[in-house]
This record gives structure tokens, sequence and C-alpha cells, in this order.
């Protein structure tokens, strides 16, 4: 299966799944979502039978792209493990971060966080990450809870 | 009208009116030199910090952003070959062989003039064409406002992708994000599952903080390791010595700011269209075509003016109708929305004073970002070889602390967090981002406006059908729809059929 028919048998369960929630709410309550729901269903399934059959149809040009494999024409290419990867240090990182917020402070959470990242991504000098963390956050702290007037995140410790 | 332009120049001679205006210009100039940061993405991050401003200081804010990252994405295309942004491919053609033949300052000032003036023509267009145009929206009532939410979407879902059922999936699921939390008239909760966070809805301003810092940040860390060294070609003279060069050039900045205005209003074309269309126009004009694309000065000013002049072409639409012609200023009316403002003729007549003054800025903004940018290009190869290992995790931290300021509530992290997903997902499969925003930024009214649609025909969807058909001004609007969905698929099948010939 290649990553746009992929894509399409995805959006055609999410369409399922939000359909069959958005039916059982009161129709007064949900007609534009009810009528969104079938819309993305019909266009995800147009989607998949259009690749489907555009595939069959070029197959004759070249048998390495019509193989089903996750490396043809659209389907997974060696940039997109990269990709994944970056994904899963970004989520991760900013799950945790966000975690750690609520456990030590702001202030102490955006100085581990910048470090960590920064050692993580190979920062080449060393001796900098610190004033650059300790910079960044300074400038952060001053302008959302200092100048804007936003209140701090509360925390378990060092509240 | 004139009597609302004075109640909007009092602001301007504010100080934090001119220090916003310089911290934005400043910003954007940032923003455009540094490549893989967008202005989408400058201006989501940045509107949690222009919340609490008062709503003309925050908005010349965002409008001095806006036009100096268009601008500014021309620095590093004519320096480095590198365009800052999409705006600027067209200025690299020429650009960079200008720098090539030793001539980067007469180049970067011919940008730079020329951005002015096409910026200073377009805000002219939109101070003198947005007035009127407000106030025929006035005519406009709650199928024709559904309608040109549709027609917002279906018109960026068939231009900004290969595919156009992509693109309206995107449009169509960031419309189901925007039904999250209570029904406009009813009150009832749809997809809330007992979060409290979620029974207002997605915020906004969230929800484009996640959708465009968190998939650009992974695009950061996966070309980290194609970075190397830069070299640059410099020469120091005195740019200001160029300007006369420019000003004889009034035909070309004429026609390439008259392009730049009418690419903008159109909804779903774009800056780099824009330029292109307008360096080919000068091209085609032009006695000595033989030297485009190698070093010729026409060519930099006419793609540079017309990609300037689209910013304010982009803004009519925007302020008077409330439909956004590309992801910026899609991002741009979630800074105009978070302040309680409507588009519309209720933005000119009850909001004067803010709106006007919010236009008037872009004058200030468009000259002030001459010398910025002049000033900056100087330090354009530090700027651009910050590493992405301290860039990447400064993004993070500040979408972090963006969408936490918005409502002081950390929950609001997560859902950023769950819309970048969204917005990775998307980037992943090659879906266009810039319909779902859109669906995300009209999806309330939209909804909204086809509940009071329903209301008036007492529910019955056959009459709702028959009023937007019946109604002259919907129908032109249902037509444009049509129209837009049938030139997206044309494209489509133009492009399929094109690469099948290559095999």
């Amino acid at each position: 299966m290649t990553k746009d028919q992929t894509f399409a048998v995805c959006c055609l369960l999410l369409s399922i799944y939000l359909g069959y929630e958005v039916f059982a709410y009161p129709s007064d309550s949900s007609f534009f979502p009810r009528v969104l729901t079938v819309v993305m269903g019909s266009l995800s399934l147009l989607f998949f039978l259009r690749k489907s059959f555009s595939r069959k149809g070029g197959g004759a040009v070249n048998t390495e792209k019509d193989r089903p494999t996750c490396k043809s024409e659209s389907g997974l290419v060696s940039g997109d493990a990269d990709a994944l990867k970056a994904a899963a240090l970004v989520f991760v990182s900013i799950a945790v971060y966000s975690m750690l917020i609520g456990v030590v402070n702001y202030e102490v959470a955006t100085i581990l966080f910048l470090t960590s990242m920064m050692l993580l991504l190979k920062f080449a000098r060393i001796g900098w990450i610190f004033v650059i963390a300790g910079g960044f956050m300074g400038l952060l702290w001053g302008i959302f809870f200092h100048l804007l007037g936003v209140s701090r995140p509360d925390s378990i410790f060092f509240s | 009208m004139f009597e609302n332009m004075l109640l909007g120049i009092a602001p301007l001679f504010s100080v934090s009116m001119v220090l916003a205006i310089a911290g934005g210009v400043t910003g954007g100039v940032l923003i455009g030199v540094l490549p893989g940061l967008t202005s989408t993405m400058g201006i989501a991050l940045l509107i949690p910090v222009t919340f609490s401003m008062p709503p003309e200081i925050g908005l010349a804010m965002l409008g001095g952003i806006y036009l100096a990252s268009t601008y500014s994405g021309a620095i590093s295309a004519i320096l480095l070959n590198i365009p800052g942004t999409p705006a600027a491919v067209a200025t690299l053609l020429d650009g960079y062989p200008m720098t090539r033949k030793g001539e980067s300052t007469r180049a970067l000032a011919l940008a730079t003039f020329g951005s002015c003036v096409g910026g200073l023509v377009s805000a002219v267009a939109l101070l003198f064409i947005a007035p009127p145009l407000a106030e025929f929206s006035l005519r406009f009532g709650s199928p024709e406002y559904f309608l040109l939410a549709i027609f917002g979407i279906t018109v960026i879902a068939s231009l900004s992708g290969k595919d156009v059922e992509k693109g309206l999936i995107a449009g169509v699921f960031g419309l189901l994000l925007s039904t999250i939390g209570n029904h406009p008239m009813t009150g009832f909760m749809r997809f809330t599952y007992d979060i409290p966070a979620l029974f207002d809805g997605i915020p906004l301003v969230v929800s484009l903080i996640g959708l465009y810092s968190i998939p650009e940040v992974i695009d950061i860390l996966r070309r980290r390791k194609t970075s190397g060294r830069i070299k640059l070609n410099p020469d120091h003279s005195n740019p200001v010595k160029f300007l006369p060069e420019v000003i004889g050039q009034k035909v070309n900045l004429i026609r390439s700011s008259l392009i730049g205005i009418a690419v903008g209003i159109i909804p779903g074309v774009g800056c780099s269209v824009g330029g292109f269309l307008s360096y080919d126009a000068a091209k085609r004009a032009s006695k000595r075509s033989g030297e485009f694309g190698k070093g010729s000065p026409v060519g930099v000013i006419a793609s540079e003016t017309a990609n300037n002049a689209v910013t304010g072409g982009t803004l009519i639409p925007l302020l008077t109708l409330g439909v956004p012609g590309n992801p910026v200023t899609a991002v741009l009316l979630g800074g105009i929305m978070i302040h309680g403002l409507r588009p519309g003729a209720e933005l000119f007549t009850l909001n004067a004073d803010i709106v006007y003054s919010f236009i008037l800025s872009l004058f200030i903004s468009n000259l002030l970002f001459v010398p910025v940018g002049l000033f900056m290009a100087k330090y354009c190869v530090k700027l651009i070889q910050i590493p992405r290992s301290v860039l990447a995790p400064a993004i993070m931290a500040m979408a972090v602390i963006g969408s936490y300021a918005i409502r002081g509530s950390m929950e609001d992290v997560w859902i950023m967090l769950f819309v970048g997903f969204c917005g990775f997902i998307m980037h992943f499969f090659g879906v266009p981002r810039a319909p779902m925003v859109l669906g995300l930024v009209l999806g309330t009214m939209a909804e909204g406006e086809l509940s009071r649609s329903l209301a008036i025909v007492h529910g019955d969807v056959g009459a709702f059908l028959v009023q937007l058909v019946s109604r002259p001004i919907s129908l032109v609007i249902l037509v444009l729809c049509i129209f837009s969905l049938v030139q997206g698929i044309r494209q489509q099948m133009k492009k399929s059929n094109d690469m099948k010939n290559q095999i």
C-alpha cells in the first residue's frame, strides 16, 4: 500500500469513528459535523479509489514502482525514517518538558530542557550551552511573566 | 472615511506603537532571513506576545512581522542562493547571479527599495479598496457568510497541493476540529470527552502554534546534518546610491505592484506566484530579456516589488470579508480574532480607530524595513549559521510558553502538542496544512452562520439549499466555489498527464 493509500484509509477510518460519535448527538446540535464526516469519508474513499486505479493504469511503465512496497513513488523513502525519529524526539521531549514544569518550576524545567536538548543534538560549544539556555530562559521569563504579566505555571517544588 | 483615518493616525505617534512596529519589523527580518522559519510560524509563535497588548499595537506588530518577513527572504536568496521564504524564489533567479558578479549590495538595494515601493502601493490600495468592499459586505446574510467560509477552503484546497482531495480532506478536518466544544446555538458539547479544557473548543492560537511550529521543528531536526559552511561574496558600496535606479524603473514598479495586489486579492495564490508572474511580465516587456536569469536588475525589482505588493492585496479580503488569502493571513486572522475583532463592515465602523491604525502602521513598517533589512543583511551569514541544535529547542520552548500564555493553562500545551501531531502527520503524508488552518479559523463562523440560516427556515435543509441558489450574492459565491474546485481538478489532471508524458 502506498503512502497516499495509507493516508486515505486512515482518513476513512477516522471519518467512520467520528461519524459514529457525531450521529449519536442530537441532530440540531450536530448537523454541521455530520455533514463534514460524510464529506470526509466520501473524499477519502474517492482518493483511495483514484490512487488505486491510477497505480493499476501506470503499472506497465515501471514494475519497481508498481510493487506493493513501502518504498514506491509515494511510499516511505529514506528521509521518512529520519522524519519519524525527529518527530519522536520532538514529541517526547516536549511532553517530558511539560511534565517537568509541573514538578520543578518553569525556570528550572526550561534550563534543563534547553541544555539537555542542545547536548542531545550535539551542539559543539559545550561552554556556551548554559549561557544560551539561561539567557533564552531569561528572555522568555522577562517577556511573558514580567512584561506581559502572565502568571507562572503551578509546580510541586520551587513554586 | 477620512474622519476614521484621522482616528487611526493618533495611536501611531505613541512610543509603544513605534516600539511594537520596530520589534515586529526586526523580528520579521530575522524570520525571513533564517531558512526553515516561515512567516506563518513566526506570527503564530508571536501572537501570544501581542495578546495582552492593546489591539492596535498588537496588530501593528503582527503586520510588521508579515511585511518584513515577506521582504527579507530576499536577503538570503540574493546573498546565499537560499530563499528565506517561498516568496523570494523568483528573486533568487537574478539576485544571486548579481552577487556572483560582485554586485550584492546593488541587488540588495534594488530588492529592498522595490519591496518598499510594492508594499507602499499595496497599502494605498488596501486603504482605498477595503472600506467600500467592507460596506458592500453589509449586504451579506448568514447564507453568504457560510458560503464565503466554504469558498475560502475550496479555493485554497484546490490550489495548495497536487491532489485536490488531500486539500479538501485537510479543510474538512480543520472544520471538524473547530466543532469541538459547545454548539454555538444549543450549547451541546461535542467531542469533549469530559475534558474541561475542550469545553470552549480548541483555542485557535494554540492550534496555530502547534500546526506551524512542531512540523517545522521536526523538519529542522531532520535536515540537521546537511548544513555546511557558507561563503559570501560581499561588496561594500553604499546602498542608497541605487535608489535613483529603482525610481527610474517606474513602469516596472507600477506593473509589478498592480500584479502583486491583484494576486493578493485572489485567495490561495500567494506571494511566490505574484513574484513569478511579475518577473515573467518584466521579462516579456524588456528589450534585453536575454539578461534575465544572468543577473538582471529589472528581474530583481519586478519580483520583489510584486511579492511585497501581495501583502496589502491579501489583507483586502481578510479585513473586509474574513477570507484569508494564504496561511500567513489565516494566522493573522487568528491574531485579529483573539483581540475580539471581527472582519467586515463592523471592523471599519465600530473599530475604525483600530483598523485604520493597523493599515497606516503598514506604511511605517514598509519604510522601516529598508534600514533594518539593509543593516541586518551584513550579518546574514552569521544569522543563517545559528546551529539548528540551538534553533530547534528555542522554538520548542517558545511554542510551550506561547501555548500556556493564552489562557494560563498547561492543558493548552497538550492541545498544542496534539494539533502539532496532526500537523506532522499531514506534513508526512504531503497534505497541505493551509486548508486545515482555514477550516480551523473559519469553522466557527461557518457553523454559526449555517445554524442561523437553518433557524430562519425552521431547520428545513431543502429550503436552505433553495436559499443558497435564489439569493444573488450567495449564488455568485456558490458558482465561485464550484469554479475553484473544477479549476483545481483540471490542474491536477494536467499535472498527472504531464507526468505520464515525461515517463
